[in-house]
């Protein structure tokens, strides 16, 4: 199950998308984001879905790749959805459950935030989908670089979150794997009180950070080797430019938070 | 200049911190409404406190980032959070005090924080203070145990002290 978490994973291609400005993609998808906040009715999600489509059709990431990073998630997506639902008053009462009452409101909240999740979710691994871990790591450190003139360690934050990027799926399959041998073990994870749950994830949660500790000693040690310095005087064999196609892709995802802004204002 | 190993272990940490709600969130969650919590989600960011206050800080910016793509803008800023419980705990470890006293220390902020950091999104006095301060309050204190856990089952082993500066 973990391993269709496609947050963090590389599908290497040839596309427009994947020849973007990595500095380029990174400020469209905290602008996707923002501007995802900003839908207050259904009509919104259509720019927001007609937009993922067309990236994803220009990328030529398969559709079926790109859902897949939605099956890990399927459980607290129904689990935002039920609470939605189940809590969310107004509006007329569609079916009752015991004392739990399913209202009109609350089944359209529940759907409009099960979206919401479903769009964030999409619209970030887009990023990682089309971006190398190395042009990413060269766009975060280019627009931190500012701040560093207060102190900010730009390229070290860079390499931290480009590490993190690369280990998200090793870890992810690693931790399936202790679970899985804590789980023949007997191990427990899902039942219990507050305190046994925590119990129970010790034997789960010390290999992987032992495993995690063991992996950072030895990329540290491999980073050393090779006489890695950090960024101070690094030079750089592809320079970041930005081109037509970068202004183009800024210039339609402006026309989509003008839209999605605009539509706010709608009556439908 | 970091060291490289502090630029590695923060970055593992901070992908730890980034799969720990997206992939366990199912079996970690809890929710009382209008509370929720995903146990062990602070053990990444209390370990950074162990390695120095640019790796906790970061850390906890990339958890909150985690959870603004899983659970949107409230949690997000609940976790925000982190990276200022994180800093200050790891300044009081640089300054000598130990894992636990950090830990304890950092219990007051995190919850008092975290109260604040949900009023602007709706929440009521009650329900920001005694709702999510208390439950952060409990939160704290579990994910403290399962850092504390986890710190002394790996210190004789990596020596996560001699990173600091």
């Amino acid at each position: 199950m973990f391993r269709n978490i496609t947050i963090g994973q590389y599908v290497p291609g040839d596309s427009a998308i994947h020849k973007l400005d990595p500095r380029v993609k990174i400020i469209i998808t905290f602008i996707f984001i923002i501007a995802i906040f900003f839908i207050n009715k259904f009509s919104g999600y259509i720019f927001a879905m007609l937009y993922l489509w067309l990236v994803i059709r220009i990328s030529k990431i398969p559709f079926s790749y790109v859902l897949k990073g939605l099956r890990p998630v399927i459980v607290i997506l129904l689990l935002t959805v039920s609470l939605n639902m189940f809590f969310t008053p107004g509006g007329t009462v569609l079916y009752t459950l015991g004392p739990l009452k399913i209202t009109s409101a609350g089944l359209k909240f529940a759907v409009f935030m099960g979206l919401r999740l479903i769009f964030l979710i999409i619209g970030t691994s887009l990023l990682t989908l089309t971006t190398s871990p190395i042009s990413l790591t060269d766009g975060i450190e280019h627009i931190l670089k500012p701040f560093s003139k207060i102190g900010v360690p730009a390229h070290e934050l860079a390499m931290m979150m480009t590490i993190a990027l690369r280990f998200i799926p090793t870890l992810i399959e690693e931790a399936e794997k202790i679970m899985k041998a804590q789980m023949a073990r007997g191990a427990d994870f899902e039942s219990g009180n507050i305190v046994n749950r925590a119990r129970g994830l010790v034997p789960l949660l010390v290999p992987l950070f032992i495993s995690a500790f063991r992996r950072a000693d030895e990329l540290a040690i491999a980073m050393e080797s090779r006489c890695y310095r950090g960024g101070h005087n690094r030079t750089r064999m592809k320079k970041l430019e930005v081109h037509t196609r970068d202004y183009a892709a800024l210039f339609i995802t402006g026309v989509i938070v003008v839209l999605i802004v605009w539509n706010r204002s709608w009556a439908w | 200049m970091m060291k490289a190993k502090e630029i590695t272990v923060g970055g593992l940490l901070a992908a730890l911190a980034l799969v720990i709600p997206l992939a366990f969130g199912g079996v970690l969650g809890i929710v009382i409404p209008p509370f929720s919590a995903t146990l062990a989600s602070h053990v990444p960011v209390m370990l950074a406190m162990v390695v120095s206050p640019a790796t906790a800080v970061f850390v906890g910016l990339v958890s909150a980032l985690g959870f603004l793509i899983k659970l949107g803008p409230v949690i997000a800023a609940r976790a925000a959070v982190h990276a200022v419980f994180g800093y200050v705990g790891a300044k009081m470890i640089q300054r000598g005090y130990s894992f636990l006293v950090a830990l304890a220390a950092t219990l007051p902020i995190h919850a008092g924080l975290e109260a604040l950091v949900v009023m602007p999104f709706g929440f009521d006095f009650y329900t920001a203070f005694v709702v999510v301060g208390v439950g952060t309050m409990i939160h704290h204190v579990i994910d403290s145990a399962i850092a504390l856990a986890v710190f002394y089952a790996l210190n004789p082993i990596l020596k996560l002290k001699t990173i600091q500066h």
